[in-house]
């Protein structure tokens, strides 16, 4: 065995298998984490680890990501196979809200990437610019995500759509997104709140009728899969938008 | 057929471009997704023919709040009249812009003949978003992307600020 962990360090970080994402325990816990891009700030009240790097003096720190918190944290702990996002990823996040999963997305892309980060409610705004301050490689756009030729002028083109919008209509504003700013062959993560899109139906029905939306709207579902415990009848889908044929040699054809 | 004059808006400036003959058909859209993402493809479809600068932050921000509006700025104004042909009968052309309000402002303020909503005119614009700095050579990828940052914190700074019906009131 390897006795010499015995009474020693109680905190250490691993890489996870998606680039820009950690996993550790953190006061004998076993937490995802994201290296903090701003050192010295949470974002949410979040816990902070700062790891020092056996060969140098050098500290990095890392900030504790709640799934309880965040659809996307919740979707990489329930093990989605893909993310789509990962050190260097220009990413469109609509429904930014304050920006709680906004923050961890920016110290996932890192700083040569970037996250446009929309968000409607000057409320949540406002919170959002203010983190937005400490981190360069977010553009908060403070605008309707339904109307996007009101921001073209502030996005380029970007290879993920992150959605959180919570609208009954959420795969037409994404697909409307899509249209402006997302490349060809690139993905969209979309979380879908049943009840929010029809509460009459039971979840699965909601899920599948999202999907086909979503083909509708140019995008080849990749994945769903559900964010219990975590939240309740939510669900995380993927998809890849005007897939090229050598796009879809490496994409499996999704269950029905 | 015509030629299609298309404005691009960005963070940094208005853009030009141009398309030699513009018709109407599912055949063009899908030529004009054909060579996408294959700038040397791209470029012989599509040419640059000017781009202004914004020269200050208020600029921006005075642009962009028109934009999103679907308004005519006074810079955009001068831009289209310093870079479009004269109208004549002989030399027929159209423009092509992204927002049919601002389609409809053209028209009726400045009796410019304009596409708006048109598939082809999306794929060109996206296309044009690609490559946007490899045509504007004055224009570095990095400087693009400055210019986005700092236009979107004032112009979300300006969206939050200026909503005085919504900042919290004390309850009595």
């Amino acid at each position: 065995g390897r006795g010499g962990m015995r009474g020693g360090q109680k905190t250490y970080v691993n890489p996870h298998r998606f680039p820009g994402v950690f996993t550790g325990k953190v006061s004998n816990y076993e937490v995802l984490m994201t290296k903090n891009m701003a050192p010295g700030e949470s974002v949410y009240d979040e816990k902070r680890v700062s790891i020092q790097d056996p060969n140098t003096t050098e500290k990095t720190e890392y900030r504790v990501w709640n799934p309880y918190r965040s659809k996307l944290g919740a979707a990489i702990i329930s093990g989605v196979g893909d993310i789509h996002m990962a050190p260097g990823s220009k990413v469109l996040y609509l429904g930014a809200a304050s920006g709680t999963t906004v923050s961890h997305v920016s110290d996932l892309v890192g700083p040569e990437g970037a996250v446009y980060a929309v968000e409607f409610s000057h409320r949540s705004g406002r919170d959002l610019v203010n983190m937005a301050k400490k981190r360069p490689n977010i553009v908060p756009i403070v605008e309707d995500a339904r109307h996007p030729f009101k921001y073209r002028m502030l996005i380029g083109m970007v290879d993920c759509i992150f959605a959180d919008v919570a609208q009954p209509n959420q795969a037409q504003i994404v697909g409307l997104n899509a249209k402006y700013f997302l490349k060809n062959g690139g993905h969209c993560v979309i979380s879908i709140k049943a009840n929010c899109i029809d509460s009459t139906k039971a979840p699965e029905i909601v899920f599948s009728m999202e999907v086909d939306r979503m083909k509708k709207e140019g995008f080849k579902p990749e994945e769903q899969i559900p964010l219990e415990p975590y939240e309740r009848d939510h669900a995380v889908v993927t998809g890849i938008y005007r897939a090229s044929a050598k796009d879809l040699e490496s994409v499996e054809e999704m269950e029905e | 057929m015509v030629a299609l004059f298309i404005l691009v808006e960005t963070a940094s400036g208005y853009g030009l471009f141009k398309k030699e003959e513009f018709e109407e058909i599912a055949q063009e859209t899908e030529q004009v997704k054909q060579s996408v993402l294959n700038f040397g493809r791209f470029s012989k479809i599509i040419k640059f023919k000017a781009f202004t600068p914004f020269k200050s932050a208020e600029q921006a921000l005075r642009n962009i709040t028109a934009i999103s509006d679907g308004e005519i700025s006074e810079d955009l104004k001068t831009f289209l009249e310093n870079n479009l042909p004269s109208p004549s009968k002989k030399a027929k052309w159209t423009l092509g812009v992204e927002d049919s309000r601002l389609g409809t402002a053209l028209t009726t303020e400045m009796s410019l003949s304009c596409v708006a909503n048109v598939d082809t005119v999306f794929e060109i614009i996206r296309g044009i978003r690609c490559h946007f700095t490899k045509f504007v050579k004055e224009l570095e990828e990095e400087d693009l992307n400055k210019a986005r940052l700092g236009l979107a914190h004032s112009y979300s700074r300006s969206k939050v600020s200026s909503d005085i019906n919504r900042t919290d009131k004390p309850i009595i």
